[in-house]
C-alpha cells in the first residue's frame, strides 16, 4: 500500500503532467487555428489570378514583410537623429577641446537610451551649440544622468553640431 | 528631486525602452469596461524600478477590481521582468521581451510578450505579441490561454503632448481550445501628457467586432510619478 507522501507526490505528477500535456495542446491548437485562418500560405503567387485566390491572411502577411523592410530602409534615416561617432567628430570637436571617442560614444549610448524614456529623440541641429549643454543640465536628474553621463551626452550632441559645420 | 522611470504613449502596450537605472516610480493604470449590461472597474498599482539601462522590474502589489455582479474583489499581485534588446531609434527595430507572474488565491497566471517598437522622428509605431495562460478557481482547474496582437502609433504634437492610435486583436482559447473561435478586436485614439515628475495617459478602446461578454468600450487612463 503507498503512504501518503508518496500518494500525494503521484497526484501532484499527475496533475503536473496534465498540466504539460493540455499546455502542447494549446500550443497545437494555437497552430491550427492559423492554419485554418489561412497562415499555411504554401507556394506564392504566379499571376494575378493566382493573387486574387490567395488566402486574404496570406496576402496579409506579405504586406506586413514589406512593411518590415520599409521600416528597416527607413531606419537608416532615423540614424541621423544620433549618428555613429565618427572620426570627423572627434576632429572637429579637438579644435575646441580634447575629446575621448569613448567619451563621445558612451555620449551617444546615453543619449539613445536614456533621452527616449520620456520623449521623442530631436534633432541634433534644432537647438544651437549654446542651447544644448543647458537643456541637458535641465534633463539630466530626470534622466538618472550622473556628472560625468551628462558631460558625455553634451560632448556628443557638440561632437555631431561640429561635424555638420 | 524626483526621477521619472519613464513616459507611456500608450496604455494597452508596452514599450521598448526600458527604466534608467535607480529610477523608481509608481504608476496607477484604472480600466472601465462597458457592456451591454454591466460595468467592471480594474485597479492596478504598480512600482516601477529601473535595475540597468536595459532591465526594469515592475512589482504589483495591489490588483482590485469591481464587478457589476460580484462587487469589489481583490486580485492578489504580480511581479514583471522586461529587458530590452535592441534600440527603437538607432537600431532598425528596438526589441524588448516582457514576462509576468500573476498570483491570487485560486489564482496563477502567465503572460509573456514580444515588444517590437520603431521610432521615426516624432512618430512611435508600437508592436506587441502576447500569450497569457491562466489558470483559475479551486485546484486551478480551469485554464484560459489567449494570444493577443497590438498595435499602435503615436505622434509627438509637442515634448509634453502625445496623440495616438492603438488596435487589440485577441484570440481566446476557453480551456486552451479554439472550439468557440473567440476573436475580439478593440481599436481607438489616446492622449498622453507629461510634466517634470509625472504624467498621464488615457486611451479609449471600442469593440469593432461582436463577441458577447466582452466590453462594448473600455477606457483605461495610467497615472505615473516618480520617486
Amino acid at each position: 500500500m503507498k503512504s501518503r507522501a508518496s500518494c500525494l507526490g503521484s497526484a501532484r505528477a499527475s496533475r503536473a503532467g496534465e498540466d504539460a500535456l493540455a499546455i502542447t495542446n494549446f500550443s497545437a491548437e494555437i497552430s491550427r487555428s492559423f492554419q485554418s485562418d489561412g497562415f499555411d500560405c504554401g507556394e506564392a503567387p504566379q499571376s494575378a489570378r493566382e493573387v486574387r485566390a490567395f488566402p486574404k491572411t496570406c496576402r496579409r502577411l506579405y504586406r506586413l514583410m514589406i512593411a518590415f523592410y520599409m521600416a528597416t530602409f527607413a531606419a537608416c534615416e532615423t540614424a541621423n537623429y544620433a549618428p555613429p561617432v565618427a572620426p570627423a567628430m572627434t576632429s572637429a570637436s579637438s579644435r575646441r577641446q580634447h575629446v575621448d571617442p569613448a567619451k563621445l560614444e558612451s555620449g551617444r549610448t546615453l543619449f539613445v537610451h536614456r533621452c527616449i524614456e520620456c520623449h521623442t529623440l530631436p534633432p541634433i541641429w534644432k537647438y544651437s551649440r549654446e542651447d544644448w549643454p543647458q537643456i541637458v543640465n535641465e534633463m539630466s536628474h530626470r534622466a538618472s544622468l550622473k556628472p560625468a553621463e551628462r558631460d558625455a551626452v553634451i560632448a556628443y550632441i557638440l561632437a555631431v553640431r561640429s561635424s555638420e559645420h | 528631486m524626483a526621477t521619472l522611470g519613464g513616459v507611456r504613449h500608450f496604455t494597452f502596450l508596452y514599450e521598448a525602452p526600458t527604466s534608467p537605472p535607480g529610477s523608481v516610480e509608481l504608476e496607477n493604470t484604472v480600466t472601465w469596461q462597458h457592456g451591454p449590461s454591466w460595468n467592471d472597474v480594474f485597479i492596478r498599482e504598480e512600482l516601477e524600478i529601473g535595475i540597468t539601462d536595459r532591465f526594469q522590474l515592475g512589482i504589483y502589489p495591489l490588483d482590485w477590481s469591481h464587478h457589476s455582479e460580484d462587487g469589489l474583489q481583490y486580485n492578489g499581485g504580480a511581479v514583471e521582468l522586461i529587458y530590452n534588446l535592441s534600440n527603437p531609434v538607432v537600431d532598425p527595430v528596438g526589441i524588448s521581451l516582457y514576462e509576468e507572474i500573476s498570483v491570487a488565491r485560486q489564482h496563477f497566471e502567465s503572460e509573456s510578450k514580444l515588444i517590437a517598437q520603431k521610432n521615426f522622428g516624432r512618430w512611435i509605431f508600437d508592436y506587441n505579441a502576447t500569450l497569457e495562460a491562466e489558470w483559475e478557481d479551486r485546484h486551478l482547474e480551469e485554464h484560459t490561454g489567449e494570444f493577443q496582437q497590438a498595435i499602435g502609433a503615436s505622434y509627438e504634437i509637442s515634448p509634453r503632448l502625445s496623440i495616438g492610435l492603438e488596435l487589440l486583436h485577441e484570440f481566446v482559447f476557453p480551456d486552451w481550445h479554439d472550439d468557440e473561435k473567440i476573436r475580439n478586436v478593440f481599436v481607438g485614439p489616446n492622449v498622453s501628457y507629461r510634466r517634470h515628475q509625472w504624467f498621464v495617459i488615457a486611451t479609449a478602446l471600442a469593440q469593432a467586432t461582436d463577441t458577447e461578454n466582452e466590453p462594448n468600450f473600455q477606457l483605461r487612463t495610467i497615472f505615473g510619478i516618480g520617486f
